[in-house]
């Protein structure tokens, strides 16, 4: 198993977010946690990374071994874990190679590097605007840079805050192709999302968030779509 | 491949290439006054780059930065006339009390942003100040610590101006590659967002303490060659005025850029050295230039250039291309 939430709680001051949440990523698998807006998908995803807020108050969260609630976010980075946040959030005043260039790090199991090169492969428009301010990147552009950035870390666990926000159904479509190609191999992905298609495609298993953070369906792709009524209750489809 | 050099480059290498050849033959074709004006421009310039390493490309505007170069400036002071060392002790004591000030200070202040950063760094060149009329023993308090030699190689001020200009140039080369360096775009991403910093793996902590003792390394450099420029050393050189000095320098110059402060220095030091010769009110010239500058060109002289040159080329890039 490569990360292990065990009766997580979470708030922000005395808000309550998240209550008592129990979720597992295997090793080399997509699991997608879907659910509707303010059920705590990306308070999860900070906890994870290990920023605060949101206080942990109760639970543990556990990467190769190692327990994550105590650690700054920087430490939980090093661990080999690569965020893609929610909005992106490059930076603006670098240029794409050196947003992908200053969050290069050596991998942190014998995975094949990414590197400038694998990444300029992986995306060929970032290659085609490497010299450009990432400020003047369209949306699209601007995901695969947060993506590639996150690649440059070498992680064995990407977790990526709802990466289809405000893409064009065809950019999202190239993404997409993209993530397919490097599921399985040696990374495994948490993906938070509320685009139903982006994780029927691409997630090995689908979890759904309901309220204060509870799993309220667990099961594989294939399930979701013929349990309508899971659809229907949980993500208002 | 032959990469193709941009126009903007071939400009800015014909003009490094004349400042610097100004800059060599200055003795030449200056008298001793100015070619000492030009030191003291070179020095203020070095001292400004140092603040703009922390305001300009990392977000963090000190107003201490004199307090780390004064203790630099005093330790070589106290060398020379208090205990008569000879001149390698005299740099070596210097430049370590340039780095213990810039490691102590950066201990404290490395925890803190924004204004609270502004404020730490204040006290800290407060306490400088302070130190420097209380230990009377150490400093001469009020009057200073005088006599300070050059080293007899360079003592006359030609050949002083020449070290200073080698110096100065040799810094501004490390600047320019620490700044084009990953470490420097890690410190432009520091200015942009330090939780997004740390969440990509930066002990940004660790991080702004690392820029902060390098900042304070050339200011460190940029004290010990004011104080054998000078041959005293006093606590003016280490008053808050000395560190807004510098940041006033590189505003006007445009932060975030390494020539901006250098441009800065040598407009300060003309009005305060030159200008004030014809203007008796040369110190309200210099507040309304400021204004100016705050006003119509927020990032700064350099900034107002550049971004004139970018919309002339833009509006040469739209222009209808003639039939060949």
């Amino acid at each position: 198993m490569m990360l292990s939430i065990e009766g997580l709680s979470c708030s922000y001051g005395t808000a309550a977010i998240i209550e008592d949440l129990h979720l597992e990523v295997n090793a080399g698998e997509v699991l997608s946690v879907l659910g509707r807006n303010g059920m705590g998908k990306t308070t999860m995803v900070s906890a994870i990374a290990g920023i605060r807020p949101p206080e942990v108050r109760r639970g543990s969260i556990t990467f190769a071994d190692r327990e994550l609630t105590t650690m700054a976010s920087f430490e939980v980075a090093r661990l080999g874990i690569g965020l893609v946040p929610q909005g992106r959030h490059v930076f603006g005043s670098l240029t794409v190679v050196e947003n992908l260039n200053v969050t290069a790090r050596p991998p942190t199991s014998g995975a094949e590097p990414w590197t400038l090169e694998r990444v300029f492969d992986f995306f060929p428009r970032l290659a085609e605007r490497s010299t450009s301010f990432a400020r003047n990147l369209s949306g699209g552009e601007q995901q695969m840079l947060a993506i590639g950035r996150a690649l440059m870390t070498n992680p064995s666990l990407l977790l990526m805050d709802e990466p289809s926000e405000g893409l064009a159904p065809i950019v999202l479509g190239a993404i997409r192709d993209r993530l397919l190609e490097i599921k399985g191999r040696d990374l495994s992905i948490l993906l938070v999302e509320q685009n139903l298609g982006l994780a029927l495609s691409l997630a090995d298993r689908i979890a759904i968030m309901g309220a204060h953070g509870q799993i309220v369906w667990t099961g594989t792709p294939d399930e979701l779509r013929r349990d309508e009524e899971a659809k229907k209750n949980h993500l208002g489809v | 491949m032959i990469r193709r050099i941009s126009l903007k480059t071939r400009v800015l290498l014909v003009l490094a290439a004349i400042g610097l050849g100004i800059g060599i033959a200055a003795p030449y074709l200056f008298p001793k006054y100015i070619v000492g004006l030009i030191s003291l421009a070179l020095i203020g310039g070095l001292f400004a780059q140092s603040v703009d390493l922390l305001a300009g490309y990392v977000g963090l505007v000190t107003l201490g930065q004199a307090g780390i170069s004064g203790a630099a400036a005093y330790g070589v002071g106290y060398m020379a006339s208090k205990v008569g060392a000879g001149f390698p002790a005299q740099i070596a004591v210097g430049l370590l009390t340039g780095i213990l000030a810039s490691l102590l200070f950066g201990l404290m202040a490395m925890r803190s942003n924004d204004v609270y950063f502004i404020m730490i760094t204040l006290a800290q060149g407060m306490i400088v100040w302070g130190l420097s009329i209380r230990l009377y023993k150490v400093t001469g308090a009020e009057n200073g610590l005088t006599g300070i030699p050059r080293p007899e190689p360079v003592n006359p001020y030609w050949k002083y101006y020449y070290l200073v200009l080698v110096v100065v140039v040799l810094c501004w080369m490390l600047l320019g590659i620490i700044v084009k360096s990953p470490f420097g775009a890690s410190l432009k991403g520091l200015r942009e967002s330090e939780t997004r910093m740390r969440m990509l793996g930066y002990n940004t902590t660790a991080q702004k303490l690392y820029v902060f003792m390098l900042a304070g390394f050339f200011a460190t450099i940029a004290g010990i060659l004011l104080v054998y420029l000078n041959g005293f050393i006093s606590p003016s050189s280490v008053v808050l005025a000395a560190s807004a000095l510098g940041v006033l320098e590189a505003i006007l110059g445009g932060v975030g850029t390494l020539v901006g402060p250098m441009i800065g220095a040598f407009i300060i030091v003309a009005i305060q050295n030159i200008v004030s010769i014809y203007v008796d009110r040369w110190p309200t010239l210099m507040g309304l230039i400021f204004v100016v500058v705050v006003l119509f060109a927020r990032r700064g002289l350099v900034g107002a250039i550049s971004d004139v040159w970018n919309r002339r080329q833009q509006e040469v890039s739209l222009e209808p291309q003639s039939a060949q």
